[in-house]
């Protein structure tokens, strides 16, 4: 005998569907984020060189002093993600370029109870278009980003990126400056 | 007649069943992620009382007034610390003079404070926690409130008890 055929079950829209939408909705919205935020790098390259960068805070409170240590973690101040390891940090006068109007030039003189420090940092970067990325935050030369340490947070200012292989100068060196 | 439940009609885990599993599991680890949840979930450190030393500079009376001894302040509506020493001085401002020397000048009517706060502190290989939560370091700027005034504190110390 010849069962009939099942009817076809009409498509209704339901909690399940509203719950499906709910959360493609929230996972794009988390895509979004992270690639906004930039805590997800796209790199066209996949290259990667281990590198030393050297981030100066100025002007620093004398206070301030000492905090940072050689084997302390940096960590980005925005992403908060990893971004290298204290393999130095030195510490210099700090000035302030002022201009003398009367002699028509340009005049240093302290800048009472702050200093200059330098921390170089070591880490495996990502090699863009533009330069240089470690976990996502870009390298730029003279641009200011917040960093942290266990013990120490501030803005820093990159002096310095070079590869490991063309540096093998101390920091001093580099830096010019004295510890 | 009874009719045997259809086979087709019954609950299946199906590819999209894995798709949303997958999509769940994508938005509790970037939730994890963004707000580090494993972190805060799995530190097993109690809080310890500490002491976390700060200055503000350039407040007002009002500002300054807020400053008493034993007060809680807050920050981002919840509690920061109490406040266990303070001292005033008036405060000082910068200027280039016409020799371009930065010149020290006193702000009159305004004053610089320094002083500690005994806090709730975690200590993390990241460094110290406030209240287990929020990273504390001598660098760190704070929007404290209390008695009516919100007042920007600079860390410059930060001390658990031993």
């Amino acid at each position: 005998m010849n069962h009939p055929l099942p009817e076809k079950k009409k498509y209704t829209f339901n909690f399940i569907d509203v719950l499906l939408i709910v959360v493609i909705l929230a996972a794009a919205a988390l895509l979004v984020f992270f690639f906004k935020e930039r805590r997800i790098v796209v790199s066209d390259q996949n290259e990667k060189a281990e590198i030393v960068y050297q981030l100066e805070i100025s002007p620093m409170r004398e206070e301030f002093r000492n905090l940072v240590e050689i084997g302390d973690t940096v960590t980005d101040g925005s992403y908060l993600l990893p971004i290298g390891e204290v393999t130095d940090v030195a510490y210099s006068p700090c000035f302030y370029i002022g201009f003398n109007k009367e002699l028509g030039e340009q005049v240093s003189s302290d800048f009472p109870g702050n200093i200059t420090m330098t921390v170089t940092v070591k880490a495996e970067a990502e090699i863009t278009e533009t330069g240089f990325a470690v976990n996502g935050r870009e390298l730029i030369l003279d641009q200011t980003f917040p960093f942290r340490v266990p013990d120490f947070t501030g803005i820093g200012k990159c002096i310095s990126v070079t590869t490991v292989q063309n540096d093998n100068r101390p920091a001093a060196e580099r830096t010019g400056k004295e510890g | 007649m009874n009719q045997k439940p259809n086979r087709a009609s019954r609950a299946r885990f199906s590819i999209l069943d894995f798709v949303i599993i997958l999509i769940l599991l994508a938005c509790a680890v970037g939730a994890a992620l963004r707000y580090d949840l494993a972190g805060r979930l799995f530190s097993s450190s109690e809080p310890k009382e500490g002491t976390v030393s700060f200055t503000a500079e350039a407040l007002t009376d009002s500002q300054a007034d807020a400053f008493a001894e034993n007060t809680q302040f807050f920050s981002d509506g919840k509690p920061f610390g109490k406040l266990v020493s303070v001292s005033s001085s008036p405060a000082v401002g910068y200027y280039e003079n016409n020799e371009g020397v930065y010149t020290e000048y006193e702000r009159e009517g305004l004053f610089d404070l320094t002083g500690s706060f005994t806090c709730e502190l975690v200590r993390t290989d990241g460094g110290y926690l406030l209240n287990g939560k929020t990273y504390i370091a001598p660098g760190s700027v704070f929007p404290l409130k209390a008695g009516g005034v919100s007042v920007s504190v600079l860390i410059l110390s930060v001390e658990a008890a031993e």
